[in-house]
């Protein structure tokens, strides 16, 4: 499935191992990272007292999350390619996965909302 | 079996002690076996300010009450008591008697002079009645210099100015009053009575013993349990010459009405409470009318908890009418400024911890909540629209804020002053003698006491759980609040006592 997604944005890469393995794993964990954000905000934070529950506080979130998810793309590429240097290719999977970090976590962030108690209402 | 409690406040002092039960019941105070208490304002006095601010309480509280909990019987929280008109205990079937969705019982045909009201078809003039009624009461014309001695060309719908005399022949109709048949005809075996009077004026003093007469004249009243609040001087007014009122005369008063009382009232209460001070403060001297707005007074205070203890007395411990219980009221120690310190215990735990609870969720609500715009708990209860534009909002704002803080604040610079709370300090500070200490430990703050974090935290977690059983969002506010002010009293620990 990530695979699928990246290619649709990145176009595909003719080492196979971006499809076997680069993709899937930082496609995963740029899954897991913002499920653990979402949790962080909504369920320890959002429940445990007002400061950090409103809709600066969320954008702050997302956007630490961008901030991992784009070295994240590229140490994980450049690693798995011994790649010496950030070519064009990885500057577009990085962005391409910050771009999924934020749509997972807005995805997140509307589905377990409800469970917060300071952070019901945020993003809105 | 519940039953309902009517509460009888005749004349100006009558309706300001009406007025500090409202505010003691809007704070929670607990009832025992109480349906509803029916609080029934009898002034003549149509346009008095004391009379009006009492009824704009009421109809106040009745909105709170019934847009927060509806017909629902409950134990405890702000607003619990069902305090409702004589209305609200009319047979849904019964189409014979249409009474005036209101708190005060009119008289009728009060809007001329005593002489008129005697005399409406003018047919005594050269009478030997009128001989009769010029030997009794003095008939200065109304364009004589000393017209203010004047008692057959006083108005009677200004009151009736210190008059006994006047107000015992105007009572004797109160009989004939729609409002006073339906009393009459629907207070139940077990319901109770209470009737509020001072005992130095016109209309309470010569309209409490008429009411009881009135009362007990009805055979099926006998054997209800009946309570009585007589107020003795507690203030003057100023020296006025061309005034009906005259200070001097209280304690004159006082005495005639007392040898009356002793004899007319025999064998008919089963409870008189009886409260005076030395008269310290000097009114200003008012006859009537929207001028008359005195402050709200500790023995104002005190003559509602009169009321709550008859009420909350279970029926085996009133004694029977021929043996009535007389009952005072003593504060630890006479001084000119009083605190809650002051009190004995039953009326710290009863009466001044629920007053503490209900100026913390004043205070909360109307100078933190406003602040706290971006929180969950406040768009979950729509406040951003409704706080400013419903009814309900609207008469919460209203009754804390020119209701029970002017009475708060009233009783302050009154003298003596009741002054249980500092109404403008922070939430820290709010009572009086005993201050939240906000602890410190080098320099860094441990235990801040009440604060915002705390306020928010606890509102917002409070309103999350209410959620889950309360629907209707301003009952669910009314809650929170009572539970925001628990939460302040935590912190409190305790009222302070005097050592």
């Amino acid at each position: 499935m990530f695979t699928f997604l990246y290619e649709i944005l990145c176009g595909k890469n003719n080492d196979p191992i971006y499809a076997s393995q680069i993709f899937p794993f930082v496609g995963l964990f740029t899954l897991i990272f913002a499920i653990l954000f979402a949790i962080i905000f909504y369920m320890i934070l959002g429940r445990w007292k007002p400061i950090w529950d409103k809709l600066s506080h969320w954008i702050m979130t997302l956007i630490l999350l961008i901030t991992v998810a784009i070295p994240f793309a590229i140490i994980q590429a450049k690693s798995a390619t011994q790649a010496e240097t950030t070519n064009a290719y990885i500057v577009k999977f990085s962005m391409a996965n910050a771009l999924f970090a934020f749509f997972y976590f807005v995805i997140f962030s509307l589905l377990i909302k409800k469970a917060s108690i300071f952070a019901k209402r945020t993003p809105f | 079996m519940a039953r309902n409690t009517y509460v009888f406040g005749v004349g100006g002092t009558g309706a300001r002690i009406i007025r500090s039960l409202t505010m003691l019941l809007a704070s929670g105070i607990k009832l025992n076996d109480t349906n509803k208490i029916i609080p029934i304002i009898i002034d003549v006095d149509a346009k008095n300010a004391d009379t009006s601010r009492t009824l704009k309480a009421l109809e106040a509280y009745k909105l709170i009450r019934a847009t927060g909990y509806g017909n629902q019987e409950l134990k405890d929280g702000f607003f619990n008591t069902d305090l409702n008109t004589l209305n609200s205990i009319m047979p849904e079937n019964d189409v014979k008697i249409k009474l005036e969705d209101s708190f005060q019982l009119h008289f009728d045909n009060l809007e001329t002079t005593f002489l008129k009201y005697l005399d409406p078809k003018e047919e005594l003039a050269g009478d030997i009645n009128m001989d009769l009624l010029e030997a009794l009461y003095d008939n200065t014309p109304l364009d004589h210099a000393n017209f203010q001695n004047t008692e057959l060309n006083l108005r009677l719908d200004m009151g009736f100015k210190g008059n006994p005399n006047i107000g015992c022949v105007v009572f004797n109709t109160l009989g004939n009053t729609k409002e006073f048949r339906f009393v009459l005809n629907n207070i139940s075996k077990g319901d109770r009575i209470f009737i509020i009077s001072s005992i130095f004026g016109g209309t309470g003093s010569s309209g409490f013993p008429q009411l009881v007469r009135l009362l007990l004249e009805n055979e099926k009243l006998q054997s209800n349990l009946f309570g009585a609040l007589t107020v003795m001087p507690y203030f003057n007014v100023t020296d006025k010459k061309m005034s009906a009122i005259n200070s001097d005369r209280f304690t004159s008063k006082t005495e005639a009405a007392l040898t009356y009382y002793s004899k007319s009232l025999k064998g008919k209460l089963n409870s008189l409470y009886q409260l005076w001070d030395k008269p310290l403060k000097q009114y200003e001297n008012k006859e009537g009318g929207e001028e008359q707005k005195n402050n709200a007074h500790i023995i104002e205070f005190l003559g509602a908890t009169a009321v709550i203890d008859f009420i909350n007395k279970p029926d085996q411990s009133f004694k029977s009418k021929d043996r009535p219980d007389y009952l005072d009221f003593g504060i630890k120690k006479d001084d000119q400024l009083v605190d809650s310190s002051f009190f004995f215990d039953n009326t710290r735990n009863k009466i001044i911890q629920p007053l503490t609870l209900f100026t913390y969720a004043m205070k909360v609500y109307l100078e933190k909540i406003p602040q706290y715009k971006d929180e969950a708990f406040y768009k979950n209860l729509n406040l951003s629209k409704d706080l400013n534009n419903s009814t309900f909002y609207q008469n919460l704002t209203s009754f804390f804020k020119d209701h029970y803080k002017s009475w708060l604040k009233e009783m302050i610079d009154n003298e003596r002053k009741f002054q249980p709370f500092n109404v403008d300090d922070d939430l820290n500070g709010l009572v009086r003698a005993r201050p939240i200490e906000v602890k410190k430990i080098l320099g860094v703050t441990r235990d801040p006491g009440i604060n915002d974090s705390l306020l928010k935290t606890k509102l917002g977690k409070d309103e999350d759980t209410l959620k889950k059983t309360i629907t209707n969002n301003e009952e669910r506010f009314l809650k929170l609040l009572f539970q925001i002010a628990t939460e302040c009293f935590t912190k409190l620990e305790s009222l302070p006592s005097m050592v």
